[in-house]
């Protein structure tokens, strides 16, 4: 990433936007599924806004299963690495 | 390194081929002039796509290149691997037809040198390759490729589910797959042929290995390797034409042929005949696209 934040940074605040939480009510340590009344629905759509802000396709047993913020986050990275190592004139 | 299969059959490596292996390559290294006397210009060893009523042999293998091309939606540039390339129809087809960079995977030696001399024939070297191995221990970086094409060669390939979820990984998001192949008709269907002499003769003693599946369980593979699927064709009657093209041209080159390789056309009318019997009744010709995306 370009940017100072990090993917795990940006999930954070994908995460806040969708749940209308504030500034610090998640960290990278926090286990989506554990957040107080998320359900499934905004789980999903959370899910489907890190694939597309991030143009990556997460492994099911990341996604269905119990995943940190943090995991996420390393998750992602992999998998821009793997394209990015990719790209190139064509 | 020796992979192994569901079904706990060792399917070798390139440097320690074991016996499935080498008996997959005893049809392919045939001299390829045999193949040149009863195919086309293409080369290409599978089933034509035909449009009209007097479409010939090339015309309906030209038409099925611009159809695979279509359904993996080539683009100019598309990185592609074709697993069990063959002659190199498809390489050659999408290196000039599309400019794409074509990578090619066979375990036949003999069409390693065919390729190489016809790379260099039509000016392509450099936008087509080839290895000599197969796609399970390939060892291409994930996504790697726009489109990934097993035209006829999936058969003789174990254990699908892990081909598949192998391809999977080599795909980049939003990539294709293409694979046409033949199929028993339905589940009670394989049972009762697995075992049947036109089958052993075909899968043993023709080809020296292979696996014939259903199409569901193709489906089946696809969905597990988290696929989603795009299309579904059934060319099983393109599939006689093509095989009655061919055997008319052995008819006519019959001489020719058997000069190369005494005996070789009525092993190949026999191969013929049994799989032009069984179209429809006891196997079918499909073509399944799918799509890495969710």
């Amino acid at each position: 990433m370009t940017t100072t934040q990090t993917s795990t940074d940006m999930i954070c605040g994908i995460i806040r936007e969708e749940l209308g939480l504030p500034e610090g009510a998640v960290a990278p340590s926090t286990t989506i599924r554990d957040l107080p009344e998320l359900q499934s629905v905004q789980y999903l759509r959370i899910i489907a806004k890190i694939e597309r802000r991030f143009d990556v396709e997460l492994e099911d047993d990341l996604v269905f299963g119990i995943a940190t913020i943090e995991d996420l986050g390393r998750a992602v990275d992999g998998l821009r690495a793997e394209t990015s190592s990719l790209e190139g004139p064509r | 390194m020796s992979a192994i299969s569901t079904t706990g059959q060792s399917i070798g490596s390139p440097t320690n081929p074991s016996p499935p292996r080498l008996a997959t390559n005893h049809h392919y290294d045939v001299d390829p002039r045999i193949f040149e006397l009863f195919m086309d210009s293409t080369m290409k060893y599978s089933c034509g796509l035909y449009l009209r009523p007097d479409d010939t042999l090339e015309q309906a293998q030209r038409q099925k290149l611009a159809f695979i091309a279509e359904q993996l939606d080539i683009k100019r540039g598309s990185r592609v691997l074709d697993v069990g390339c063959g002659w190199g129809s498809l390489l050659f087809y999408l290196a000039e037809h599309h400019d794409c960079e074509v990578v090619g995977l066979t375990l036949s030696p003999v069409q390693v040198a065919y390729l190489e001399k016809k790379a260099a024939q039509l000016g392509l070297s450099h936008k087509v390759s080839w290895q000599l191995v197969q796609l399970v221990e390939a060892t291409f970086p994930a996504g790697s490729f726009d489109a990934i094409a097993f035209v006829g060669t999936s058969v003789h390939m174990p254990d699908k589910r892990r081909l598949l979820a192998h391809a999977h990984k080599l795909c980049r998001l939003r990539g294709r797959v293409y694979l046409s192949d033949s199929m028993y008709r339905c589940e009670s269907i394989r049972e009762r042929f697995e075992l049947a002499p036109g089958t052993a003769f075909l899968r043993d003693e023709v080809f020296g290995w292979g696996e014939v599946v259903t199409l569901s369980e193709y489906i089946r593979c696809f969905e597990d390797a988290r696929f989603s699927l795009t299309s579904l064709t059934d060319l099983t009657a393109h599939f006689a034409r093509t095989v009655d093209h061919w055997r008319a041209n052995m008819m006519k080159n019959r001489e020719e042929i058997e000069s190369i390789s005494p005996g070789m056309t009525d092993r190949f009318f026999r191969y013929f005949e049994t799989i032009n019997a069984a179209w429809g009744y006891t196997s079918k010709q499909y073509a399944i696209v799918a799509t890495k995306q969710r």
